[in-house]
């Protein structure tokens, strides 16, 4: 990517934070598909593409942080509801906490510089 | 061409390019991928306030992405176990996605960077962690093992075998209640029509009249193949339908 060295860093780490976005996004509700991407992708600069969304639920669900089940729709296809599993549970808990903490060391070094 | 052509047509040539550039992934992988992705199109359809035309189309898809960004996304980071390719898919499925390439353990995108963590230290062997979400999740041995029995258990163990067949698929959650209770619609029809005809036939023995009747032959007798086809296709009938719901979900 050309315009500015910062986007493809910014991408990979949005990459590796919003599976745990999705976690929180379940932590109190079960949620279908369509729901949750755009509820992930309403907050700007959280999603670029909404189709990515797909396999990563995929991948939470084989990792046995989610699981889904099948229910019907009033207005259209079937949709799958996305819930969170304990395991899915304790890890979004860890990633919290690491997160906490590693945004609070990288803002001690950039937050000093600009203000503007 | 009108508006809904060709919107329909935007849509299915995107449906189109994703198959193909899915074609990495293992068979049943793909065939979930375009089938949440077609029914993210039609869940935002429903949903959208205004008309959903050509303009409106073509938003929702750069939205989505591009079929190839989503599918490196479904292919980076980890590549798939070959467990998951070992589970063969049920025919229906096959009928649904054509079948895999051979060079499907590799996809073509460059190795993930490593900056990406997808899957973090602290996660689970899904093969411990995940065994009894995966019933729930997708498909397994006891859909597959729903789907045959209804399919041939009229004819390996007549009388219990759909039965089984059925009990299981109510067992599993796989399928939503609605298509649970279509397939034992479709069951019982098979299993209440033969009775029905061996009822007529016994009356007329009751009746007196012998089974030789030209009667009886033409009204009980002379039905049962079709009343032996009713009963015979409806299993299959039933299991097609269960696995085709079942081909996209995995």
């Amino acid at each position: 990517m050309e315009p500015g060295e910062a986007r493809l860093p910014l991408t990979q780490l949005r990459r590796g934070v919003l599976e745990f976005c999705v976690l929180s996004l379940l932590r109190d509700e079960e949620l279908y598909g369509f729901d949750l991407v755009r509820r992930l992708s309403d907050v700007d600069g959280m999603v670029t593409s909404e189709g990515t969304i797909y396999p990563l639920l995929s991948r939470l669900r084989r990792d046995g942080w989610v699981k889904t089940s099948w229910r019907e729709s009033e207005s259209g296809p079937p949709r799958r509801y996305y819930a969170l599993t304990p395991s899915g549970r304790t890890a979004l808990a860890g990633f919290v906490e690491e997160w906490r903490r590693f945004r609070d060391a990288v803002e001690t070094f950039l937050g000093t510089e600009d203000t503007t | 061409m009108n508006e809904t052509d060709r919107t329909d047509r935007l849509v299915d040539d995107y449906l189109r390019r994703l198959e193909k550039a899915a074609y990495a992934l293992p068979p049943g992988r793909r065939a979930e991928l375009v089938l949440e992705i077609r029914d993210h199109i039609v869940e935002a359809r429903a949903s959208a306030d205004g008309a959903t035309d050509e303009a409106w189309t073509r938003t929702l898809l750069d939205r989505l992405g591009t079929p190839e960004e989503i599918v490196a996304a479904a292919t980076d980071g980890q590549q798939p176990p070959p467990q998951h390719q070992s589970v063969p898919p049920p025919t229906a499925t096959e009928a649904a996605a054509p079948p895999p390439p051979v060079t499907e353990a590799a996809p073509p995108t460059p190795p993930p960077p490593p900056v990406t963590q997808t899957a973090p230290p602290t996660a689970p062997p899904p093969a411990v962690q995940g065994s009894h979400v995966s019933t729930a999740a997708r498909w397994g041995g006891l859909e597959i093992a729903a789907v045959a029995l209804l399919a041939v258990g009229a004819f390996v163990l007549p009388g219990v075998g759909s039965l089984i067949g059925l009990l299981l698929a109510w067992v599993s959650s796989a399928w939503t209640t609605g298509e649970k209770l279509l397939a034992s619609a479709v069951v019982a029809l098979g299993t209440a029509v033969p009775l029905l005809a061996l009822r007529a036939v016994l009356s007329d023995f009751r009746m007196g009249a012998p089974v030789m009747s030209s009667f009886s032959v033409s009204g009980g007798l002379g039905l049962y193949p079709v009343v032996i086809l009713i009963a015979g296709l409806t299993g299959p009938l039933a299991a097609g339908f269960l696995a085709i719901r079942l081909s996209g979900r995995r």
